[in-house]
């Protein structure tokens, strides 16, 4: 079996400064056909860079340095862009990272498809257009005459995806690269096109690199990974084995740091400690001893070869025969725990019937009389969270649990509904909270990269709330003492109060967002996706910092994100949310588990689980979550149900239903034929699995 | 998208009675007595009276606002205050169609030379081409057009005599004669806009040039000059319709200045005179003629662009 | 809350302007010829608006006898007008005028705009619809006409050019400050700083202008070469700086009757401005790219 693509000792530089820094350092990989390869590493291991080089792509401020990359035996570095032109859209196909802005938003999809075969196969226009009408219907698009003649802004996410999968398998390419094509979607379209990249690139008998930063992904589409860590290869192996046991420090400590559904509540997670090496500063030996809790000297001298361990794999460690054995393990450190301090008795919040719509009827509207264009973000909502308990709130996009969260804090003011803090009612208005409310309610916010003022140091963010919050004046020595304490709790040194946001990384900026919400000793940290940008060994750190945090301060948490998996390590309580509403609650093991609202159950089964011993579930949501300016009516899931059982769903709303411990769903399914019907159509539920 | 055309040819009429109400209150705050000021201070009480009483200036203020706003609605736009009272329609009308001649050459000289030379520095970003070109236009987008407008006079008129120094309105002009004397005032023109407009293309191409969908392009192996004129500029020049439009109002400063330059008889030497002689129903009358045609300029633009962008088109 | 207000309040203030930013600053500036030589140029006209009159060998009004239509030489480098005064010295003298009233008008019109702006970005609602419509229909009048208008009307003084400055630019930095506001109003570090409580004022002020600035620093250099071009064009047009005082515009435009015999007596006031605008401009331009400002010209 002769490779589809080989890359020999690939070099790839970057102008920066006025200098050649090297970003692809020494790449050697096969791909074979019918594979698709898994190039995995966090944000800035060069990962697109590399993946871009093999379709000798470059950046205007790129090059390759050396080496060779083989496409069927043919040199492409010795080619020129007009050589490469013949060769691009034919047999090297792209599937990009971000659809929408990755189609011309001025042609229509039919056009944008028709182009690549007018100009590869030489169709008439009138031909090519029938082929791109066929090509997506090939991705299950449902009326592709319709959306051919659509453009880009009128389709959602998860369909753009498709067309461009479309576009790329048009020419029955030799190699596609696919570059995180799912990280802007849903979970649960996730699923959908992960399964759909599956069956065409089997279909169309080509290769794929799949570019991802997401171990689940990879776990469950690729057939051979590759670990990259600032432009090297780390360690590459089939992907059971490597999932099985990992030979590299760095893929071992990317593994571990992952929150898992079936880990025991005191575990922590393994943090990989420090950050990347920049481009300019790589570390003369090996590049990943900085971080490696195995280093030895040996590590920092003497730069690892990277070896061939005679069963398919390759890994650039000195040690990885120690860790093949078992002798070394990075995980050994990870085993310590944490204390899970227990929730109390009390409840710190309790949050009833919140309203909040959007919108306003026009001039026109209310001249007329009709309704205005409403939409019912969150819809008679309530929700109670115990002291020293974090509740997680999960749904997708468009559920409605930012808009919950931000009413909470009073960010946007409810329409209507009563919030209790600490068993006061407090008002949902903003400016009449008192600033003992304030003191005791912070948020957390998602964007590490605007939670920070940019033109103040740390150490001017972490005062403010000291000096406006904390009961007592203090002097400045005092300020400066509590400054370095809170950095210290985010487990950072004093000197970081003298940086200012641009000198810091996002893990770090998150954990200055943290530590400004700790400053005055709040009650309830409201986290809204507060890892969802972070790099999966950041948001191991942040998590664990989350979890401390609780125990020591004493603090609960609501905590909103669209990861099952990242909720489930915080949380003893989840709401699932769909449409403005809630839809199941419980203890977090009962949720994990039957029986589930549908929507519940589908959620679990479009996680991708970091494990390819273990399939995905198999249940999928058709479509997308309708627009809350439309709410359909009865059962809001019912358009997307997998398991409807008829005209009642449509019309009527769904009673609560009990199943025990406070375990509520809302659904007209009883629970016992919930169970019945989730245990004799059982899918791979990680939890049960482990039982 | 129809009913987007109808809202912004409501916002026209929105627009243009906000700023009759601003035009009208300015022209309100001429200091001192108009009857006195015009007729001088010997006329007697009596003159001064039927002047008041000949063009309204007894009425309560909002009285003449309606009464001048139905009339300049009606066609009727008043009698001028200069000497034998002419009625300021066709006065204003003629010099309009001056101006547009004027405006029309312009567009035609300075649209295409900017846009070409903003496309050429985007490609070429970051070369001597690019500063060269940004130099060039940074340069005559800084000099007032009283001095570009001598400095050709005297370099093409008056030392090498190719144009008229000046250019002056005769009734029996031929295209021929319209191209000469209107080809320096053009010119000056175009300098005012060329700095402006290709520098905005030159941002617009440069944005798009960055954005995922061209990568997309080359990588569907389509040829460089498809990747850039097909798609790039596809949606590279359609900001460029909005800037040339808000340009038309800068032109319109520029041919104040130019028209005096150039002694040509255009709109802008008569708002310059109406001014000067505070002759309030000429100025009122050339001041909304001009913003009326500066914002026909927009809304032609905004529905062009809407209809040429799909993303508006298809919402 | 007062006792927050205690010694340790100067400490946050944003170290926006520290050595180290103003070196780096000066650095950047340093490696683009072009706007270095704008920053040059602009700084040199500072200087003879300081001191142009002090230097000037002659009064602007002086009627040197037997002096009149001299061509530049060593002793009238600019030549002398057809009354016989000195060039050199009108032009010198000039700068004065041409700086101050552009320079107020535009801090004057960038300190209103910046406050309006600020406002209506973070408020939002109906005030910024009402205010921002009404400035809208401010801007659908070209500005040189509504300039005229304005002048035509309150009768051309310098009080009178400095206000109508001041009404053309600050809709338009108000619109630039407005919408930089809208962008950072949904930031994370603001919706922080509600929910600490913090007043209004200290939002805008302490958190969203040092965000602005940038901005700020372009608009305001952009609209000061503006203001220039403005004062000299209403000079020529004979609506601006009243006589005797020089003023460039009005010098290009009295010399032109004279073109034949005294160029000199048109070309020197006419540069004078051009390498001004230009000036100005560049530096502009080089503020836009150092501060990676992509906004309206």
């Amino acid at each position: 079996m002769s490779a589809v693509i080989q890359a020999n000792n690939l070099n790839v530089e970057y102008r920066l400064n006025k200098v050649w820094v090297n970003a692809i350092n020494e790449v050697s990989l096969t791909i074979n056909p019918l594979e698709i390869h898994g190039l995995v590493g966090e944000s800035g291991s060069g990962k697109t860079t590399l993946a871009l080089s093999l379709m000798r792509y470059m950046a205007g401020n790129a090059r390759i340095a050396s080496g060779e990359i083989l496409l069927d035996g043919d040199d492409l570095v010795r080619k020129t862009e007009v050589e490469m032109r013949k060769i691009w859209g034919r047999h090297l196909n792209l599937v990009p990272q971000d659809p929408l802005a990755s189609l011309n938003p001025s042609y229509t999809i039919g056009d944008q498809i028709a182009e690549i075969t007018q100009l590869h196969e030489g169709l008439s226009r009138a031909e090519a257009w029938k082929r791109a009408v066929e090509m997506l219907a090939s991705v299950k698009i449902a009326d592709p005459e319709a959306v051919a003649r659509r453009y880009p802004h009128q389709l959602s996410g998860g369909m753009q995806q498709r067309v461009t999968i479309a576009m790329a398998l048009s020419t029955q390419p030799r190699l596609l690269v696919l570059d995180e094509p799912t990280t802007a979607l849903d979970v649960t379209t996730q699923a959908v096109i992960l399964d759909l990249f599956r069956e065409l690139i089997r279909d169309n008998h080509a290769a794929a690199i799949y570019v991802s930063h997401d171990l689940g992904t990879v776990a469950q589409l690729c057939d051979h990974v590759t670990v990259l860590y600032a432009g090297e290869v780390m360690e590459s192996a089939p992907v059971d084995d490597l999932f099985a046991q990992p030979l590299h420090p760095y893929t071992a400590g990317l593994l571990a740091s992952l929150p898992r559904p079936t880990q025991n509540v005191e575990t922590r997670l393994y943090a990989i400690k420090g950050v990347a090496p920049s481009l300019t500063e790589r570390p003369k030996g090996c590049v990943f001893a900085p971080r490696c809790p195995l280093a030895t000297q040996k590590c920092f001298d003497e730069k690892p070869a990277l070896e061939n361990t005679g069963t398919g794999r390759t890994v650039k460690c000195h040690y990885w025969r120690d860790i093949a054995a078992g002798k070394l393990s990075v995980q050994a450190e990870s085993q310590e725990t944490t204390i899970n301090a227990a929730p109390r008795e009390g409840y710190v919040l309790n949050a009833r019937d919140i309203n909040k719509r959007f919108g306003e009827r026009s001039i026109l509207q209310r001249i007329t009389g009709r309704e205005g264009d409403y939409v019912h973000a969150v819809d008679n909502i309530s929700i109670r969270i115990r002291e020293r308990s974090t509740l997680g709130l999960v749904g997708e996009s468009g559920s409605g649990k930012t808009t919950l969260a931000r009413c909470i804090v009073a960010l946007d003011a409810a329409d209507s509904g009563e919030i209790e803090l600490g068993g006061i009612q407090i008002s949902n208005k903003l400016e009449e909270r008192t600033k003992d409310t304030l003191k005791n309610l912070p948020m957390v916010f998602q964007n590490p990269n605007d939670t920070l003022n940019p033109y103040q140091t740390v150490g001017q963010a972490l005062e403010r709330p000291l000096r406006t919050l904390s009961g007592e004046p203090m002097s400045r020595e005092q300020i400066r003492q509590r400054v370095a304490e809170l950095l210290q709790a985010v487990r950072l040194t004093p000197e970081y109060s003298n940086r200012y946001p641009s000198e810091l990384s996002g893990g770090e900026k998150q954990r200055i967002a943290i530590a400004r919400a700790f400053a005055a000793d709040p009650a309830l940290v409201v986290a809204d996706e507060p890892t969802s940008s972070l790099d999966v060994s950041v948001q191991a750190v942040i998590l664990n910092l989350l979890k401390d945090l609780r125990a020591e301060k004493g603090a609960s948490y609501l905590l909103i994100s669209h990861d099952l998996d990242v909720v489930s390590y915080l949380a003893d309580w989840i709401a699932v949310m769909y449409l403005g509403e809630i839809v199941e609650e419980g203890d977090t093991q009962d949720v994990y588990n039957a029986p589930s609202h549908p929507y519940t159950e589908a959620l679990i089964s479009a996680i991708p689980v970091p494990d390819p011993s273990q399939k995905q579930g198999h249940i999928r949501l058709e479509g997308e979550i309708p627009s809350a300016r439309h709410i359909p009516s009865g059962c809001r899931f019912h358009t997307r149900c997998p398991r409807k059982i008829g005209k009642i769903c449509e019309e009527q709303a769904p009673p609560w239903r009990d199943a025990g411990d406070g375990h509520s769903i809302r659904c007209h399914i009883p629970i016992d034929e919930l169970i019945a019907l989730q245990t004799t159509q059982p899918f791979n539920n990680p939890l049960s699995a482990q039982e | 998208m129809l009913q987007y055309i109808v809202r912004r040819i409501l916002l026209l009429f929105v627009t243009m009675l906000l700023t009759s109400i601003i035009v009208f209150a300015l022209t309100q705050f001429i200091p001192g007595d108009i009857a006195r000021l015009l007729l001088g201070r010997e006329a007697s009480e009596q003159a001064l009276e039927n002047f008041r009483d000949q063009f309204g200036l007894n009425d309560p203020l909002p009285q003449q606002y309606i009464n001048w706003l139905t009339g300049f609605v009606t066609g009727d736009w008043g009698t001028s205050f200069s000497s034998g009272n002419p009625a300021v329609r066709p006065l204003v009308l003629e010099r309009l169609g001056n101006s547009l001649r004027l405006t029309l050459m312009t567009l035609i000289i300075s649209i295409p030379l900017s846009i070409v030379l903003g496309i050429i520095a985007a490609l070429r970003e970051n070369t001597w081409v690019d500063s060269a070109i940004s130099l060039i236009s940074l340069s005559v987008v800084g000099l007032p057009e009283f001095v570009t407008g001598l400095v050709l006079i005297n370099v093409f008129a008056l030392q090498l005599g190719w144009f008229p120094a000046t250019a002056l309105v005769s009734s029996d002009h031929q295209l021929g004669d319209w191209l000469r004397i209107l080809f320096l005032p053009a010119v000056t023109a175009t300098l005012v806009l060329l700095g402006y407009v290709s520098r905005m293309t030159r941002a617009g191409v440069i944005d798009e040039l960055k954005k995922p969908y061209v990568r997309t392009a080359v990588l569907k192996g389509l040829p460089r000059r498809q990747v850039i004129f097909k798609h790039v500029l596809r949606n590279a020049l359609l900001p460029t319709i909005t800037v040339i439009a808000l340009s038309v109002g800068w032109l319109i400063g520029g041919l104040v200045v130019i028209e005096n330059v150039f002694n040509y008889s255009g709109l802008g030497a008569l708002l310059v005179e109406s001014v000067k002689q505070k002759n309030i129903p000429l100025l009122q009358a050339v001041v909304m003629i001009t913003i009326f045609f500066y914002a026909l300029a927009n809304l032609i633009a905004d529905v062009l662009y809407a209809v040429l962008n799909p993303r508006i088109r298809l919402t | 809350m007062s006792a927050n207000q205690n010694s340790v309040e100067s400490a946050a203030t944003p170290r926006l302007f520290s050595g180290r930013a103003i070196g780096r600053f000066l650095g950047q500036i340093a490696r683009r010829p072009l706007s270095l030589m704008g920053m040059l140029i602009f700084v040199g006209f500072i200087f003879l608006a300081i001191f142009g009159p002090t230097i000037a060998p002659h009064q602007f009004d002086e009627l040197i006898r037997g002096a009149q239509r001299q061509a530049p030489s060593a002793e009238f480098p600019f030549g002398t007008d057809r009354l016989g005064r000195d060039v050199f010295s009108r032009v010198l003298w000039g700068a004065r005028e041409i700086i101050i009233i552009p320079g107020v008008a535009t801090v004057a019109a960038i300190i209103l705009g910046t406050i309006l702006g600020l406002t209506l970005g973070y408020y939002g609602g109906w005030l910024d619809e009402i205010v921002s419509r009404a400035l809208d229909s401010l801007l659908a009048i070209p500005a040189l006409v509504l300039a005229l208008v304005m002048l035509g009307t309150i009768g051309p003084s310098n009080i009178g050019i400095i206000i109508v400055i001041v009404l053309l630019y600050m809709p338009i930095v108000t619109r630039v400050i407005r919408s930089a506001t809208l962008n950072i109003r949904a930031s994370g570090y603001i919706e922080a700083a509600k929910l600490r409580g913090e007043s209004t004022s200290y939002i805008l002020f302490r958190e969203i202008l040092p965000g602005v600035l940038p901005a700020l620093a372009v608009e305001g250099a952009l609209r000061f070469s503006y203001a220039i071009f403005l004062t000299a064009s209403l000079g020529f047009l004979g609506l601006g700086v009243q006589p005797p005082s020089p003023d460039w515009g009005r010098m290009v435009a009295e010399a032109r009757p004279n073109f034949a015999r005294t160029p000199w007596e048109l070309w020197f006031p006419a540069a004078a401005i051009a390498v001004l605008v230009v000036g100005v401009n560049l530096m502009a331009d080089g503020l836009r790219r150092i501060f990676r400002y992509e906004g309206q010209i």
